[in-house]
């Protein structure tokens, strides 16, 4: 019972965040702020956040990549991947504010690790065949793929010519993207 | 009065201390009763240390002074009036602190932060050695002072935040300004 407490108090501190965030820029919330519309003393937030960062980190984990890893878990990497686009169309407002978020502990840079995680995870669980090489290694393909995601969706959230464009339309441009090397277009096209 | 200038200038300074301490207590994951009392003595013991020593030290060097007369004090003036403006300065600036949980507050630490923000007792202890004011009869007031606020400054970080230091920085600064004006108005063009 004090576990699911703890929880729902964890919980609530990450929605307040959330709509702290909504409201003023990133470098302005306060802690207090935080645990005001939480409804609990400020105190309380050690207990749970080392700082906002981490909530970011705590959102994340719990919103996104908790039910992407369990899809890729029953192989289902394209639906795990489809979920990103789902999930940053659904909080749109949130994440155009947390890219806002620069510098040595920036959101992109949070965002990032995870989506490499995640790419991580799908390349693992299939045998590849560079197993072996020092170049193409799983890290630095997981860490290439993860830039490509992190950019397509910063660009997806803020640049207005794709803001009518939907979740749906937006993952079959990245998969086309990912499954097609530059050479296989540049020969579509000629 | 001189009581009023020490009473504004010992305040006015453990003002600055509160407001540090604010940025400490915003950090802290928890508060140890019995460490805060360390933390008290050795900072707050050592900004009422400066500040009466500097004082002590030129106190006692006035009668080399006497032919200075009137520079003293608008020397003190300007000290007062500087060390105010800094603290208001400070508090319009706002600058945002990183809130990071810290486990412990370092004796270390807090002996360095001690060191590197005693400059203003230092220069409050001059500014009042000028002006003639000795403070070694106002020595367990000024103690007690400058550990309440740290303790207090703690407390106050714990549980409002740091954002409570733009407050402690403005009135402290009104306070050092205040001590300026007074000692212009007072001693220096005789209005008041």
């Amino acid at each position: 019972m004090l576990n699911n407490e703890n929880k729902n108090t964890k919980k609530l501190l990450a929605e307040s965040f959330k709509k702290q965030l909504l409201k003023h820029p990133f470098e302005k919330i306060t802690i207090k702020m935080i645990t005001d519309d939480a409804g609990v003393i400020r105190p309380t937030f050690y207990n749970y956040y080392r700082d906002k960062y981490e909530v970011f980190e705590h959102i994340i984990d719990e919103e996104l990549m908790g039910v992407a890893y369990a899809l890729i878990d029953n192989s289902m990497e394209r639906e795990a991947i489809k979920m990103v686009f789902t999930y940053f169309d659904r909080n749109r407002f949130f994440y155009q504010e947390a890219f806002k978020v620069e510098g040595q502990n920036s959101f992109e840079g949070i965002l990032f690790n995870r989506i490499t995680g995640l790419f991580k995870k799908i390349i693992k669980k299939h045998t590849t065949t560079i197993e072996n090489d020092s170049i193409l290694t799983v890290e630095n393909l997981a860490r290439y793929y993860s830039t490509g995601m992190v950019y397509i969706l910063k660009m997806w959230l803020f640049e207005e010519r794709f803001l009518k464009v939907t979740p749906e339309e937006m993952f079959n441009a990245y998969m086309f993207i990912i499954t097609h090397s530059i050479l296989e277009i540049i020969h579509q096209q000629a | 009065m001189k009581l009023i200038e020490i009473l504004l200038s010992t305040v006015g300074i453990s003002f600055d201390t509160f407001a540090i301490m604010t940025c400490k207590g915003a950090m802290l994951y928890r508060i140890n009763k019995s460490k805060l009392i360390g933390i008290g003595l050795i900072f707050g013991g050592w900004q009422a240390l400066v500040l009466l020593l500097s004082n002590y030290i030129l106190v006692h060097y006035q009668d080399n002074l006497i032919g200075l007369g009137i520079l003293l004090e608008i020397l003190a003036v300007l000290i007062f009036f500087g060390l105010g403006i800094y603290m208001i300065g400070k508090a319009l600036k706002n600058k945002i602190v990183h809130e990071r949980r810290e486990e412990d507050f370092p004796i270390k630490e807090i002996i360095i932060l001690a060191i590197v923000t005693s400059i203003d007792a230092l220069l409050a202890g001059i500014g009042l050695s000028f002006l003639k004011i000795n403070l070694s009869e106002s020595l367990i007031p000024i103690i007690v002072i400058n550990i309440l606020l740290v303790i207090l400054g703690i407390y106050t970080g714990y549980f409002y935040g740091y954002e409570q230091k733009t407050k402690a920085y403005t009135v402290g600064g009104v306070m050092l300004v205040s001590i300026g004006l007074r000692v212009l108005f007072k001693n220096i063009l005789y209005v008041i």
